[in-house]
């Protein structure tokens, strides 16, 4: 149990944070993913990768509370959780605090527009150019069709074009 | 996992090319870094996951929040967290000493500014800002506070503090550490930049910051706390601070118009030159409370 945690946790945290942009919500889907997973972990097949699996679950939790009450209220919300996000990248170059100022700044706007964009296609742009996942597994996962899930993936890069026009001139 | 992107970077319907626009776009998003997630959760929900006791979590459905320090406020969360029973990672802690007013007082919303449609998350709950800043909340020491990215908030406490965050800014408003009664107050600082200003009559007094990396310890002065993915930054306008390690590394002053940076991970800390931008601000907040304090 300890060795499936700690290998996909950061995965399943990873791609909450991006989907809800605040850690809050992030730590809640991935809390409810493990949830999931405990009590499902009898009917896991070792042989298949379970990563697509939890990636599924994550959606749907974040689905869930993008549909709930609460969360309507507050969806054009991001925080600052992003601050964490830039740990890894950061540590592994040790840049100099300006710099590191101006990165963090880059990923609160990108992720400030991720999080505007309609749920449907932040999930695609999440998926695919951050999670890397092809069209064809995230149509499998999002139970659309491929010409959907590239439309949507579309569509989404259109919309952050436009919220990020000074940063891709 | 494996990068599936390669044969689809052209994403509209068939033979439609991505501008170059889109294409910025999605090398923006490719480029968002892995999140670390916050070490004391982490912890937690893996010892609860070892131990088949995690309990799954969802957010609320009724946006209604009661007063934060109020009984039924506590989140499925706040549940779970003291059944898995783990110590906690404080990863900012906030200590007034020996304040004039009651450890008990609360905090006096002086203003918030931000969109009306964004909500900010008080102790884990959604509240929106209108109710916040129309002080329908009681904000108790404790109470913990996520500013969404464009909202920040101005406290008063006791006549004595002032305190300014940084839009996005997570914390927790110092608050009696045993419910008060000591003159004691703890908060913590998660991410983001809080600024104080002490008052004349705060002289004296202890205040002393923790957060993961550092310990900072001041007597009534004026400065701001940053903690971003470098780790912890003092920066003090006036007065002095004191900034210790918490993995006993050292200990060092920070004088007026100074701000050490100390990092994580083992790097070394370092003494600079208070930034103009946050020098400014920091002059700015004290110029606008100071007369409003004691």
């Amino acid at each position: 149990m300890a060795a499936f945690f700690d290998r996909y946790f950061d995965l399943v945290y990873g791609v909450a944070l991006r989907l809800t942009g605040e850690s809050t919500a992030a730590e809640d889907i991935t809390q409810e993913v493990f949830s999931k997973v405990q009590s499902s972990a009898h009917t896991l097949d070792p042989r298949l990768d379970p990563a697509p699996w939890l990636v599924g679950i994550t959606t749907n939790a974040f689905r869930d509370r993008w549909r709930s009450v609460a969360d309507r209220i507050r969806r054009a919300s991001v925080s600052l959780d992003g601050d964490r996000a830039l740990h890894e990248t950061l540590a592994a170059r040790t840049p100099t605090p300006d710099e590191a100022y101006a990165t963090r700044q880059r990923e609160h706007r990108v992720q400030h527009a991720v999080v505007r964009l309609p749920a449907d296609l932040r999930e695609v742009v999440i998926l695919h150019a951050y999670l890397g996942w092809g069209h064809d597994r995230i149509a499998e996962l999002l139970g659309a069709s491929h010409a959907a899930i590239r439309k949507r993936y579309s569509r989404g890069l259109r919309a952050l074009a436009e919220m990020l026009e000074d940063l891709v001139r | 996992m494996n990068d599936q992107r390669g044969d689809e970077t052209r994403p509209g319907t068939a033979g439609t090319p991505m501008s170059r626009e889109e294409r910025q776009a999605e090398a923006l998003v490719r480029r968002l870094s892995a999140p670390e997630a916050g070490a004391g959760f982490r912890d937690r929900l893996r010892a609860a996951f070892i131990a088949g006791a995690v309990t799954p979590d969802r957010a609320p459905t009724d946006p209604a929040v009661r007063s934060p320090g109020g009984a039924g406020t506590r989140s499925r969360r706040g549940r779970w967290l003291a059944v898995a029973g783990a110590a906690a990672a404080v990863l900012a802690t906030i200590v007034f000493l020996r304040p004039g007013g009651s450890g008990r007082q609360d905090w006096t919303v002086v203003a918030v500014t931000g969109p009306g449609e964004e909500a900010i998350r008080v102790d884990g709950r959604p509240v929106a800002v209108e109710d916040l800043a129309a002080g329908r909340f009681r904000l108790r020491g404790g109470t913990r506070i996520a500013l969404p990215e464009s909202v920040a908030i101005e406290l008063r406490w006791a006549g004595l503090v002032a305190l300014e965050t940084v839009a996005g800014t997570s914390f927790s408003l110092p608050g009696g550490s045993s419910g008060g009664a000591d003159g004691s107050l703890v908060g913590r600082i998660e991410a983001g930049e809080v600024r104080f200003v002490t008052a004349p009559a705060f002289s004296g007094r202890g205040l002393r910051i923790d957060s993961e990396e550092a310990s900072v310890e001041v007597t009534g002065t004026t400065f701001s706390v940053i903690r971003d993915s470098l780790g912890t930054c003092v920066c003090v306008e006036e007065g002095a601070v004191r900034l210790t390690a918490r993995d006993g590394s050292g200990s060092w002053s920070v004088p007026a118009g100074r701000r050490r940076q100390h990092y994580g991970g083992g790097r070394p800390s370092e003494e600079l030159d208070l930034r103009p931008g946050e020098s400014m601000k920091l002059r700015m907040l004290q110029e606008r409370t100071l007369p409003q304090l004691r």
